[in-house]
């Protein structure tokens, strides 16, 4: 009987010694739609992951490469497997999917224009009454969302800013910018005459 | 004259010869028993053979074998060169007995000892294999039925993994049952075991000691044991 104790030990090590995996995400409330993603876990102790999506798609993979066509409400359940799936956790996270859009247009700096422009892909915004010195407390403003809703598409694109004076349009400078892995907010131009232009960006609400 | 004395002497030596010839006759053994066996005849011990210079007519004779019953009968050897005596020894019914007590030990032993151990050890050995292996088809069985959920992919998949889990799992059971059972029953069956006596045959053998002397040898310089032994 002494030489079944280490035996029956051993199987109860065998059996107990997984890990309990712990499943997490801590992503934003808000994911980017009509983009190429590739979402991923904070789990931990996990051998595998499962996920279901709200709209019935699922990946059994450590990394979800997806692309949302449309803005919604979502959820996820993920669940984390231990080596051999006989434990697990589920977690259900609820978010919603929405598009870039372009928020709006700050200028610090002095101004001899009578109005800015901020020209990319998907419209140009205009902003009038430009003259004068702002700074970072009072900047000059160009406001587009919500009242125009332009999308950032996912793409590599130019943004340029233009200055009015005398009835023509000078361009301050522009920048080549690849969308689909540029996610600063905001993004930050230098004009050629020492303006600085952020253009700030906002999923939908 | 001295010719013809030495023809007469060398007649003799020739006749003598003969007639010494015809004094014993040459008797071959053939005992069927075990593989030594003794003679006595007419109340001698016979050396250890079984050709046997033995003297024409009728004698006691003796023959025993270990694990068989002493023989009894006459032997009448004529006067000729060489005869056969063949003679099969009846086996002893108390070592015939002895055998069948010891084949109902040793299966006792068997079941009581050796199989519970020997079926414990091979469950303690196969249940970490299939441990594993029941592991792996675990794992796989809940990966093939997320993909048959959401992947569209083959039910037949899926259920031929399930089969092989579950086969993995009742070998996995089984042998961790191997264990339990096994030693269970080497607990319980111990007492039994010891308890058991074990049969011994103890055939009582004719020999008796004759002479017993203790000498030392003088060149080797180690002690000497010489007996003789009949029966």
């Amino acid at each position: 009987m002494q030489r079944a104790i280490p035996i029956l030990l051993l199987l109860l090590v065998l059996v107990s010694c997984e890990p309990q995996p712990k499943a997490c995400l801590d992503w934003e409330d808000t994911i980017e739609a009509g983009t190429q993603l590739h979402l991923e876990s904070c789990s931990e102790d996990y051998d595998f992951l499962t996920w279901e999506f709200s709209d019935d798609i699922g990946y059994l993979s450590e990394v979800v490469p997806r692309i949302f066509e449309d803005e919604e409400n979502m959820s996820v359940k993920l669940t984390a497997y231990s080596d051999g799936a006989y434990r697990s956790d589920e977690v259900i996270f609820p978010f919603k999917t929405s598009f870039r859009y372009i928020d709006r247009m700050e200028v610090v700096g002095e101004s001899n224009y009578s109005a800015l422009e901020l020209r990319m892909s998907g419209g140009a915004f205009l902003g009038g009454d430009a003259k004068g010195t702002f700074t970072e407390s009072a900047p000059y403003f160009v406001y587009v969302w919500p009242e125009t809703k332009v999308v950032i598409e996912s793409k590599r694109s130019d943004i340029a800013v233009f200055g009015y004076k005398n009835g023509s349009d000078i361009s301050l400078g522009s920048k080549t910018i690849n969308f689909e892995t540029y996610k600063e907010n905001p993004m930050v131009l230098e004009t050629t005459d020492g303006l600085s232009v952020k253009v700030y960006w906002t999923y939908r609400d | 004259m001295k010719r013809t004395s030495l023809v007469f002497l060398l007649f003799c030596l020739l006749f003598s010869a003969a007639s010494l010839a015809q004094d014993s006759t040459k008797v071959r053994f053939y005992v069927k028993g075990s593989a030594d066996f003794w003679i006595k005849l007419d109340g001698e011990l016979l050396p250890l053979s079984n050709v046997q210079m033995i003297t024409p007519g009728t004698h006691d004779i003796e023959i025993w074998s270990p694990m068989y019953v002493k023989h009894t009968g006459k032997l009448t050897v004529p006067a000729e060169d060489s005869i056969s005596y063949y003679q099969e020894l009846k086996k002893d019914k108390a070592y015939i007995a002895y055998l069948f007590d010891m084949d109902s030990y040793r299966r006792k032993v068997f079941l009581g000892r050796t199989a519970p151990l020997v079926t414990a050890l091979a469950g303690a050995v196969a249940s970490p294999i299939f441990y594993f292996g029941r592991k792996s088809w675990h794992e796989k069985t809940v990966k093939e039925d997320f993909k048959f959920e959401y992947f569209s992919s083959n039910a037949s998949g899926a259920d031929n993994v399930r089969t092989r889990y579950q086969t993995a799992n009742a070998l996995f059971f089984t042998s961790l049952g191997m264990v339990a059972g096994g030693l269970a029953s080497y607990g319980l069956l111990q007492r039994w075991v010891k308890n058991l006596e074990k049969p011994i045959y103890r055939q009582s053998n004719p020999f008796t000691v004759e002479t017993f002397e203790i000498g030392y040898h003088p060149v080797t310089g180690t002690p000497q044991v010489g007996l003789s032994l009949n029966f």
